[in-house]
């Protein structure tokens, strides 16, 4: 799906002005992690207001820019496909249309016209659709988004305010008081509308600067829209075999902005996921059902995943049930453990979460959130825990493990650069009850001198993340993600990673996305993921990923036996299908996974089949319908 | 019919040292190398009878501590039965002809199930229990799997009696440091060679019983005045004895005496 067809010279300009904002992005992000501002750069607007006459959207009649001279004329651009501008048009169409049409006018009896422009150029059953839901009024098309252009729109939605009170006699008499990008609120827009006054015969122009009214990000926050958190439940950690996975590393892919932009991958490529799918404001439910599987000779691991998220009104309520499975053929290495026994197992672990979210004004959203779940959080843990049930369940103080745990978060989502920049801070609590290592320990006076030793069963991890989204140009965005956590016995661990969503071609979507862990002195981790997506008939995309990961190993070796895993790559590529309809939705992810660990440590002998290299095959699919 | 006088060869009649008091030199209750051993009372694994380390004299004696909760242990139990005791057992000895004796000592009797497995999954000979770890404090185990070196060769032209050659904790690995180990049993020199069996040959001449030295010769002379000594043969190691015939015997008297050289 593409936003506008460009004309040639256009295409060609905004090409330019993507590669210079992306060095400057890059830069920035280096420089000050996101924190700067950086404006989308909006073509000049010009100093005449451009004559438009647009074909109105349901019928062959025609909408004239001079009709309503002597009034203002309120033009909403949006197109079916833009989430924010869901949210927005009820917005204009109740507190400014018919607002002010049932005023006569605004507080002066200015007439005030609201003419909401579709700027999509195709799918006029969506914009029906979109119309409908969204109960716009007076519609026109300004298909591939022209007049938008004039204007220099360069988002969605695309609000511009003229004042055409000295326009009666002189066409030129036209001015810009507004435009933004973004719908800044209600209040704002009254305000501006009821600044003009009617015209007078004999009035003197106004200062230039008094009606130019500049974005100056004072303005009130486009409505939230997108998945609002990134926190995922402890649960998705099952999958990946990376070491380091299993934490609250797992890499956030970038979150949908309050703004289309033309080429914006997350407004041209809605996700089959609950976030993306279309919100009605009277209310939306939406299910939603994920797989991920993987599969190697000797292992395989299947998460599956039942979402049920409501939105209404100001709260958006999300709740989860997940089950995952584990099959491993369990081998013992024979010469450190002789008497071992190979055998299958099979586990589960089943999970739920629940979020909530409410928006508690026009730039404030808060959120909170828990999960729960009981059973192995990885196959790694499955593992040793059979190693130590098979060396040490003769003991009399051999207990069998029972791994479960759970966990709190909350968190605001800030708007601080009105479209274009967002701000969210988070803390958590985790209380993981693990599978703990065991060995026995000899102590050479009196008897009893074996004694059987457990590890530490209670882990207590409290974490902060602060993350920036930031709208950098039409066709690029970034975010810049820290974290600290603080987990029991161990030191702080440091995350930081950042990704960036551009569009290098009409129809391309392109992912980097980058980050690093460092858990002094015992760890260092570090990953690099890319990937692009075509998007055919802006309902089928399909797409390539690849992403490399690595890290140190944990070096600690705190007993007898260490079950800490040594180094490790992993090398992942994907092609990816997605369809999203109106009301339905589905991915599927398949391609190989390679894990590659390092040389293990004597502590790890035993372990030699746990942290074997292994080749996966993994195969992701999610289906969501809007109900 | 002459009588032959004949003369054993001379041997040096040496006391045998028990290994009863050792040397701590530097008074931290930990049996070092080059300190002398405690003839510790210990068991057999198989009947419980006292396993004394006396009982081994005449050979070099490996110790190899050994728990059945030890990974290490597991790991290289294996290797030290078939690259130490198999490999000298086949040789008749080390490279001197001293025979090299491996007792496993399991010193945790927690678990005698998984111990009795593991001993017989192994292939294990001599297994001693020290669950009162007599030794295992003597020789200031602390880690498994841990070695010890004795010479037991009480006369032995390299070593005193009883003494301790080498003592290393090969915790953390699944590689026995056999060579390390059989370097220290190849420094142990036998006693002096003697003479045995020496007789009258049915059909004429002396015949008498030479031990054999892996990889070294033997020279067997005789002498009539022990003044001079003229060289009978040379015997070329292995460590198998062997009885050789003089049949050539001159009337008189007629000495002989072997040196290993």
């Amino acid at each position: 799906m593409q936003f506008m067809p460009l004309n040639t010279l256009r295409c060609m300009k905004q090409t330019a002005s993507i590669q210079v904002h992306f060095t400057r992005a890059v830069a920035l992000l280096l420089l000050l992690g996101g924190l700067t501002r950086f404006v989308a750069v909006a073509a000049p607007v010009p100093s005449g207001v451009p004559d438009f006459t647009l074909p109105r959207f349901d019928s062959s009649e025609t909408i004239r820019r001079d009709d309503y001279a002597g009034g203002i004329i309120v033009l909403d651009f949006f197109a079916w496909w833009c989430p924010p501008c869901r949210a927005s048009v009820p917005q204009v169409e109740q507190g400014i249309r018919q607002y002010y049409a049932q005023r006569g006018g605004n507080n002066q009896q200015v007439p005030v016209t609201v003419i909401f422009v579709n700027t999509d150029q195709d799918s006029n059953a969506k914009t029906a659709a979109f119309i409908k839901t969204t109960g716009a009024g007076f519609v026109a098309d300004d298909v591939g988004g022209a007049l938008l252009e004039k204007f220099g729109g360069d988002g969605l939605p695309f609000l511009v305010v003229l004042d055409g009170t000295r326009a009666k006699q002189d066409s030129t008499g036209w001015k810009v008081l507004h435009h933004e990008a973004g719908f800044g609120g209600l209040p704002k827009l009254r305000a501006i509308i009821d600044g003009v006054s009617a015209a007078v015969a004999n009035r003197m122009p106004e200062p230039e600067q008094a009606t130019n009214s500049q974005n100056s990000g004072t303005g009130i926050l486009p409505v939230q829209w997108g998945a609002p958190s990134q926190t995922e439940p402890p649960i998705n950690t099952n999958l990946p075999p990376d070491g380091l996975e299993a934490h609250p590393t797992k890499i956030a892919s970038v979150e949908p902005l309050p703004v289309c932009k033309p080429g914006d991958p997350h407004c041209a490529a809605p996700a089959a996921s609950l976030d993306t799918v279309t919100l009605r404001d009277d209310g939306t439910d939406l299910a939603e059902v994920t797989f991920d599987g993987l599969w190697s000779d000797d292992v395989g691991l299947t998460e599956t995943t039942l979402n049920y998220r409501r939105q209404k009104g100001r709260g958006d309520l999300k709740f989860g049930v997940s089950l995952a499975t584990f099959d491993l053929d369990y081998r013992n290495d024979p010469s450190t453990d002789p008497l071992g026994v190979a055998q299958q197992l099979s586990e589960q672990r089943i999970g739920f979460q629940a979020r909530y979210q409410h928006r508690l004004s026009e730039r404030v959203s808060a959120s909170g959130g828990g999960s729960y779940y009981e059973g192995f959080t990885d196959y790694r843990n499955l593992w040793l825990s059979e190693y130590y049930r098979q060396q040490f369940d003769f003991s009399p103080n051999y207990e069998k493990p029972d791994p479960r745990g759970w966990s709190g978060f909350g968190g605001a989502r800030f708007e601080y650069l009105p479209a274009t920049g967002f701000v969210e801070v988070e803390g958590s609590y985790r209380h993981d009850q693990v599978a703990p290592g065991q060995e026995l320990v000899f102590n050479p006076g009196p008897p009893p001198r074996t004694t059987l030793e457990t590890g530490r069963t209670i882990l207590e991890t409290v974490a902060g993340r602060v993350r920036f989204e930031n709208v950098l140009s039409r066709r690029l965005r970034s975010l810049v993600d820290f974290q600290i956590a603080d987990t029991t016995d161990r030191e702080l661990r440091y995350t930081v990673q950042g990704a960036l969503n551009f569009a290098p071609a009409e129809n391309w979507v392109a992912r980097l996305n980058a980050g690093y862990t460092r858990e002094t002195p015992q760890l260092e981790a570090s990953w690099l993921g890319a990937s692009v997506e075509r998007d055919w008939d802006s309902r089928w995309f399909l797409g390539v990923a690849a992403r490399y990961y690595t890290d140190t190993g944990y070096l600690e070796n705190s007993g007898l036996i260490s079950d800490a895993t040594p180094e490790l790559q992993t090398y992942h590529a994907a092609l990816t299908l997605r369809f999203q309809g109106e009301r339905v939705g589905f991915r599927l992810s398949a391609g190989p996974y390679y894990s590659r660990y390092g040389a293990s440590g004597p502590g790890t002998l035993p372990f030699v089949y746990l942290y074997q290299d292994r080749d996966w095959f993994q195969v992701q699919a999610a289906f969501t319908f809007q109900f | 019919m002459k009588k032959i006088t004949t003369s054993l060869a001379i041997t040096l009649a040496l006391a045998i040292f028990s290994p009863v008091a050792r040397a701590d030199s530097n008074g931290n209750g930990i049996c070092e190398v080059g300190e002398t051993a405690v003839n510790f009372t210990i068991q057999q694994h198989n009947s419980s009878a006292p396993l004394r380390l006396s009982d081994y004299a005449g050979s070099v004696i490996l110790l190899d501590y050994f728990a059945y909760w030890c990974p290490y242990c597991r790991a290289q139990s294996p290797q030290i039965e078939s690259a130490i005791n198999e490999f000298y057992k086949a040789r008749n000895g080390n490279s001197n002809g001293v025979p090299v004796t491996v007792i496993t000592v399991s010193f945790d009797g927690s678990n005698p199930t998984y111990t009795d497995q593991l001993i017989a999954q192994f292939g294990l000979d001599t297994v001693a229990d020290d669950f009162s770890l007599t030794s295992y404090n003597e020789f200031g185990v602390s880690q498994q799997p841990y070695y010890v070196i004795i010479n037991g060769v009480t006369n032995s032209t390299s070593h005193p009696a009883w003494q301790v050659l080498h003592r290393q904790n090969s915790y953390g690995g699944n590689i026995a440091p056999t060579n390390t180990l059989r370097a220290v049993l190849e420094q142990v020199q036998a006693g002096p060679p003697l003479i045995t069996n020496f007789r009258l040959a049915t059909n004429g001449g002396f015949e008498m019983t030479i031990p054999g030295q892996l990889g070294r010769t033997n020279r067997v002379e005789f002498s009539t005045d022990f003044t001079t000594w003229n060289t009978l043969t040379n015997i070329w190691g292995t460590n198998a004895p062997i009885t050789i015939r003089d049949s050539t015997p001159a009337t008189g008297q007629r000495l002989y005496r072997v040196r290993r050289m």
